[in-house]
């Protein structure tokens, strides 16, 4: 059919934030950018430290269904989502590891960077740590446009922790940076 | 062209907001609890009314109450709260009273998997609660399709004043998808015009449908019971009477088949396969036909947007035309039933799942071919 389709499987712990790190990809692609998107989340009953998922795909053409088969990109944030999923990758896939909370990590193309210790060390706040991880999955993947997730945050973050989301995109952005320029 | 990026539950709000609802009682639950908390937010600045009940029994007797004082009235609820609610259901429909309840459906029985998704309630929808009574149930599969067919629910209800169910389920009470939420859609509104003088007779041949409410207030006594009654509402133990108001409920559906009748035909023009499906489940199956198609197998699918009345009329047009009907479901297997009287040559077939999740795309393609080789 020629259309394209990105899945990206986002997994950690509830109070991560990863449902907010989906709801800004779809956002940003959806309304922002124009394209079908759609989110699938699953969670258990506690309101932390359960496991969270976020399912989203973005695509040219409308989605049936609606669940992730094998991510093109994923975000692991969690020991027991690594253990749990990162064998879905699909092959040739993107797989970004939050290494505050992950060992073991047994792919040797993984972007294995420490979210969340940088957020809580740079930014100031631990749980900026996912949209880190959004700056540095959109300047590396182009899934979607930095300028798009940064208008999403703004659109959509409670106005006085616009601020801190910036700055933590920004710091992932350059984070990804890093690594394309020292790739090059 | 106006587009937002709703939750399906959001949307399910919005939808009720849209189509003139005005009070919403309720006991939250998950996965249908953001509903009650757009209602909370939203109803208030609308002169709207929210009020959290102590129980699902209470919550719909109090959009029962609503709804004769005037206001169009919703409540959403999943599973264990679906149950409480059959008495008043039942109640709905006897006192013909329309309201609309939306199940978000989750793994059960019981309180069950509070989590995780389910099609478990599709016979409970039907005939959850006791003795023969008219109901009609809406199962949408995408998030703009909860947004519109909550209006159709609420249409609908109030056109034959009778219960309305919006049946969803975990996963698109909880999925985010584009809404258009400026499509023209009509509301349905009436109110009885009684002349001074004149008696309101809300049970008589003349107010079956399409004929309004009268609210209470507005100058006419009325009684209304659970019990058999007679035009003016008053109980009665005519063998007669019972029989005539059980006719009424039976003609709501009969006179208005073509308003229920509610059907997606995909591909299903030259299907030698026929999948029913319905809500989540269609879904993911629609994405089976196009797969299975790109590799030549003559396949479709067929989905009842509202499920009961089950559009059979529609469906046994495919009796001895498909040689394979396969029934994908999140549950053990309920619309099958439905399924398998209306086919007399076709073979019919379950794809089951009942752990909370919905199929792997791999298990539903795998679980086909394996049907059509059989």
């Amino acid at each position: 059919m020629g259309s394209k389709k990105i899945e990206i499987t986002l997994s950690g712990a509830g109070g991560q934030g990863i449902v907010v790190a989906g709801y800004v990809i779809v956002y940003a692609a959806g309304i922002l950018e124009g394209k079908e998107v759609v989110q699938v989340i699953s969670y258990g009953p506690e309101a932390r430290l359960g496991s969270s998922r976020s399912d989203v795909i973005v695509a040219d053409s409308p989605i049936a269904y609606p669940k992730v088969k094998r991510p093109d990109i994923m975000l692991i944030m969690n020991q027991e989502s690594y253990d749990k999923l990162h064998g879905n990758l699909k092959e040739g896939g993107t797989l970004i590891v939050d290494t505050t909370f992950v060992n073991g990590v047994k792919e040797e193309f993984a972007y294995k960077v420490p979210f969340t210790r940088y957020a809580r060390e740079d930014i100031g706040s631990p749980v900026v740590a996912n949209m880190m991880a959004l700056g540095f999955m959109a300047r590396l993947t182009g899934i979607i446009k930095i300028d798009s997730l940064k208008q999403a945050i703004q659109d959509k973050v409670k106005k006085s922790f616009v601020n801190l989301n910036l700055q933590a995109v920004e710091k992932g952005v350059a984070l990804a940076e890093d690594i394309i320029n020292n790739k090059a | 062209m106006k587009i937002e990026l709703y939750q399906g539950n959001e949307a399910v709000a919005y939808g009720a907001l849209r189509a003139g609802v005005s009070f919403y009682g309720g006991y939250p639950i998950t996965p249908s609890s953001e509903i009650a908390e757009v209602m909370a937010r939203e109803l208030p600045k609308r002169d709207g009314v929210f009020i959290q009940m102590e129980d699902e029994i209470a919550s719909l007797a109090a959009c029962i109450g609503a709804r004769l004082a005037g206001r169009k009235s919703m409540t959403a609820t999943s599973g264990p709260g679906f149950s409480l609610m059959q008495e008043h259901l039942g109640y709905a429909a006897m006192a013909e009273v329309p309201v609309v309840i939306i199940d978000a459906m989750r793994g059960g029985p019981s309180t069950g998997l509070p989590t995780r998704t389910s099609q478990g309630d599709i016979m409970q929808a039907r005939w959850g609660t006791h003795g023969d009574h008219p109901v009609v149930v809406l199962m949408p599969s995408t998030v703009e399709e909860a947004f519109y067919f909550t209006i159709d629910a609420v249409n609908i209800s109030e056109r034959l004043r009778l219960p309305a169910v919006v049946l969803s389920d975990e996963i698109l009470s909880h999925m985010r998808e584009k809404v258009v939420i400026d499509r023209e859609v009509e509301i349905w509104e009436k109110e009885p015009d009684i002349k001074p003088g004149e008696r309101y007779f809300p049970f008589d041949e003349n107010n079956i449908y399409d004929s309004g409410i009268l609210p209470f207030g507005k100058g006419q006594r009325y009684h209304v019971t659970g019990l058999v009654h007679g035009k003016d509402g008053f109980p009665s133990n005519d063998p007669e009477v019972a029989k005539k108001n059980l006719e009424r409920f039976k003609k709501k559906i009969e006179d208005n088949i073509e308003l229920l009748t509610d059907v997606e035909y995909y591909k299903t023009d030259d299907a030698e396969i026929l999948f029913v499906a319905g809500g989540t489940a269609a879904r993911a199956t629609k994405e089976i036909v196009d797969v299975l198609r790109d590799r030549g197998i003559k396949i479709g699918l067929f989905r009842p947007k509202i499920v009961w009345p089950f559009p059979g009329h529609e469906l046994k047009k495919f009796d001895g035309r498909v040689s394979h009907v396969i029934v994908p479901e999140l549950n053990q297997g309920q619309l099958i039933y439905e399924v398998e009287r209306h086919f007399k040559t076709s073979l019919v077939f379950g794809l089951n799942r009942y752990d909370g999740e919905l199929f792997t795309f791999d298990e539903l393609l795998d679980g086909t071919l394996n049907i059509i080789k059989s």
